[in-house]
Order: structure tokens, then C-alpha cells, then sequence
């Protein structure tokens, strides 16, 4: 049985090379490769600066910081994603207020991110989940009627658009990331970008010890941080980001691939297409079960799976339900039953820029016969 | 394998799913949910080395370790 991962980078020798290239100079870090690989990202999605960052989480980090969020603050922001959305708020002590999501788009629903703005509001934190654009025009209207800020989490997002405007690019600063399961990959980093001058230069001086730009090596003007991107793991961004349109080429080939092998299994939801004028760049590949069927299903059905060679995991699992943020939050389950219904449901399938045809075909039987299994146990 | 061997390796194996260890048919007892039919498939599979196509993972060829036991033979034979 042929083993099948959720995800895989896909490097070549250039990307090899590019790395090699760097290792051969005596500048591994704070060299000449981070401000190219910085330059070109930022012509990539359209912005005027772009700030490298050793993650995305360091990323949404400093965009709290940058924006002066502190303790006393409120941020709203999604339950359904990756914990770092939320983690980056609590590191500064300001508090997420968590509103439910769109059923389609499965992002922040901008009519209840607005019910759940108080007066300690100082910003919205959207996050565009798995790749596809969040109502983003909504929540950035929303923002500037009622002075808020915006932190738009494009960690997932590299390379989607809303009517030619990449993502990223439609908050005060937008930050993407770079995991080896990402669209392109650095190994580990990510990226700040915003067309804030001020930003910019915060961002980079917070991401170096809070030096000061032209400042000397021990001297910081603030509070600061070693957030710093190699230029090792810049060379390998670079090369990466020349390959980045082939890589979502790539990626929509597979969900078609998916969409079209799914297409007769009546339990599976699969995920929404592009609305109009948005370009998906798709990060992973989730289902749903339809409803009517519950967590144990879906465990069930990832057993199943797994038990056949297909890597799998239940993504995500609510952030307002994580054992340390319902201690420090006070939520409960039942609060966003929208978050809670889809997540509970939820299937991350294997995902990556060469996956097969018989690859999706091994996927899609090994499903085929897990839900055939649930419709036997559910009638037992 | 005998006829006499994959039934009682059935059998065994739908107790380790259902964790009915005293029902002589653990598949008509009711104890066979999503997730003990999930283990149950996957117990089968490995233990006859078949892959049992969708279309035959029915009520009826679960219904009881006689139905499942002529399932297998009739896909290892």
C-alpha cells in the first residue's frame, strides 16, 4: 500500500543551488539575499515594503506590537484557525473577542465580527483560511466606518485575489508565511507587508533587537526581538517565489482533480468554489461530512483513512475550545455553533503540488470506503 | 484457510471492534457504530489481505459474522 503524505515541498535543484549559493559567502545572515527576496515578494502581492520575519506567527506578532495593541484592547478575530491567530494577541496581553464564521468561506462573517465590536475594539484580525479569500472588502469597510485596525492573516493565502488585489494587501499590514506545507516554503519564515512607511521601519527594527535602522549592533531604541529570516532561508524564498504561479497552477490542477472524484459521494461537502473575481491559491484541501453526521463519524472516517496509507487530520479544532484559551477566555462550547458545526466535520486531505491522478484516486476509494463503512455502523 | 478458520478469525475480530468479548455474533448485537465499524474494516483487510470494495461494505454482508465470514471467502477464494 502506497503511503500518501498531507503535504510535501516542492523543491528542485535550483532551489538547492540558490541555498548552496548563500552558504558559499560569508553572509548567512543580514546579508544582501533577505532584502532581494523581501523586494521581490513585495512586487509579487503589490505592496511598497515588505518585512521578512522567521514566521508567520512572528509575523502577527509584530503586527500587534507595530499597531500599539496592548492590555486593555480588544481584537476580533476568527475561532476557526491555526492558535498562532490568536496566540499573537495574547502575547501583548489584548484580548480576542472571537465572532462566528461564514459558512462558505469560512472566515470571520462580517456582520457578526461588527456585533461583537465594544469600545475597547481596536482591530479586526481576519484570517484567509485555507487559501480562500475571506469577505475581506466587507471587513476592511467595516474597519474604516468604525476606525478599527486591520491585521490581515494571509498566512494561508499567498497568491489569492479579490478583483486582482492580492491578499495581503487590503489590511494595514498583511502577513504570510512559509512552512514547508505553504504554497512556496523557506523552511520556516514569513513575511510582513504593508504600505505604511512607518510600519515598515517598526516592523523592521522590532524584528532586530529593536535596533534602529543604520543604528550600531548594541544599540536599541525599543523593546525588540531576534525575529530575523536568514539569508538562507531567504535564497530558498526567492527561488521558491519564481516558481510560486506554477506552484498554484499546480495545486488547482489537484482540486480539480479531487473536486471531480468527489463528485458522487453524496456525504462529502466539498469546499466552495471561487466566488466571483477571487482567485483561490489553494493551501490544503478540506471536506466536510454533510450534516447529520458528528465528530465520532469524522474520527471514524479519518481511522479509516489512515488505515489505508492517506495521511489526514481534523482541521481545525476551534480555537475558542483549546483547553488554555477556555481557562483564560471563559469560553465554552456552544458559542459559535457555526465554527463548532463545521469544524467537528471537517477533513484535511492529502494536498500537494504532485499528487496524481491515482494518488486522488487511492484518496477518494480509501473515503469511499470509510463513508460506506459510517452508513453500515450509523444502521447498525 | 478453512471456512471453519475465517470465522472464527471473524469472529475475533468483530469482538476486538465492537469490545463485545461474551456475544457469540458481536455483529448482532447492535455494538457495530461508525467508529467499531471502521476498526472492524480495517481489521478484515489486514487480516485477509483484501480490500473490500465499497459497493460490498453493505448492512447485509455485516450483519452477522456468518454474512461477513462468506463475504471474505468469497473475495479470498
Amino acid at each position: 500500500m502506497r503511503e500518501i503524505p498531507l503535504s510535501r515541498p516542492d523543491l528542485d535543484d535550483a532551489d538547492v543551488e540558490a541555498v548552496v549559493e548563500v552558504l558559499r559567502t560569508p553572509n548567512l545572515s543580514l546579508g544582501p539575499t533577505g532584502p532581494r527576496f523581501e523586494r521581490a515578494l513585495a512586487d509579487y502581492v503589490g505592496s511598497k515594503h515588505a518585512v521578512s520575519v522567521n514566521s508567520g506567527t512572528s509575523g502577527l506578532h509584530l503586527g500587534v506590537v507595530a499597531l500599539g495593541l496592548g492590555e486593555g484592547d480588544e481584537v476580533v478575530t476568527t475561532p476557526f484557525s491555526f492558535v498562532a491567530s490568536t496566540n499573537c494577541l495574547l502575547f501583548e496581553r489584548v484580548r480576542p473577542v472571537f465572532a462566528d464564521i461564514d459558512p462558505v468561506t469560512l472566515d470571520l462573517d462580517p456582520g457578526a465580527a461588527e456585533a461583537a465590536i465594544t469600545p475597547r475594539t481596536r482591530a479586526l484580525l481576519p484570517v484567509h483560511v485555507f487559501g480562500r479569500p475571506c469577505g475581506i472588502e466587507a471587513l476592511t469597510s467595516l474597519a474604516r466606518a468604525r476606525q478599527l485596525r486591520v491585521i490581515e492573516d494571509s498566512c494561508e493565502s499567498l497568491g489569492s485575489s479579490v478583483a486582482g488585489r492580492m491578499t495581503g494587501t487590503f489590511g494595514d499590514l498583511g502577513v504570510f508565511a512559509f512552512y514547508p506545507n505553504k504554497q512556496m516554503t523557506t523552511g520556516e519564515g514569513g513575511m510582513i507587508v504593508t504600505d505604511d512607511d512607518r510600519l515598515a521601519g517598526l516592523c523592521r527594527s522590532l524584528r532586530n533587537q529593536g535596533r534602529g535602522e543604520g543604528g550600531g549592533w548594541l544599540e536599541h531604541e525599543r523593546l525588540g526581538y531576534n525575529y530575523r529570516l536568514s539569508d538562507i532561508n531567504s535564497a530558498l524564498g526567492l527561488s521558491q517565489l519564481g516558481r510560486l504561479e506554477a506552484f498554484v497552477a499546480a495545486r488547482q490542477r489537484v482540486v480539480d482533480l479531487y473536486l471531480d472524484a468527489l463528485r458522487d459521494i453524496p456525504e462529502v461537502i466539498p469546499p466552495a468554489p471561487a466566488r466571483q473575481g477571487e482567485r483561490i491559491s489553494w493551501f490544503v484541501f478540506v471536506i466536510r461530512l454533510a450534516e447529520g453526521f458528528d465528530r465520532a463519524d469524522r474520527d471514524a472516517v479519518l481511522s479509516g483513512l489512515r488505515a489505508r496509507g492517506v495521511a489526514c487530520r481534523n482541521y481545525f479544532v476551534p480555537i475558542h475550545l483549546q483547553p488554555f484559551i477556555q481557562e483564560r477566555l471563559g469560553t465554552r462550547e456552544g458559542q459559535f455553533p457555526v465554527t463548532e458545526q463545521v469544524a467537528k466535520r471537517a477533513i484535511a486531505l492529502p494536498f500537494h503540488n504532485h499528487l496524481t491522478e491515482s494518488d486522488v484516486g487511492q484518496v477518494v476509494e480509501a473515503l469511499r470506503q470509510s463513508i460506506a463503512a459510517l452508513r453500515v455502523g450509523r444502521t447498525a | 484457510m478453512s471456512a471453519a478458520e475465517v470465522e472464527l478469525r471473524v469472529r475475533e475480530l468483530a469482538r476486538e471492534a465492537t469490545g463485545d468479548g461474551a456475544a457469540s455474533d458481536p455483529l448482532q448485537g447492535g455494538g457495530l457504530d461508525s467508529v467499531a465499524m471502521v476498526r472492524l474494516l480495517a481489521g478484515v483487510e489486514d487480516t485477509f489481505g483484501i480490500t473490500l470494495p465499497p459497493g460490498e461494505i453493505t448492512a447485509e454482508n455485516f450483519a452477522s459474522v456468518p454474512a461477513l465470514t462468506a463475504l471474505v471467502q468469497r473475495l479470498t477464494g
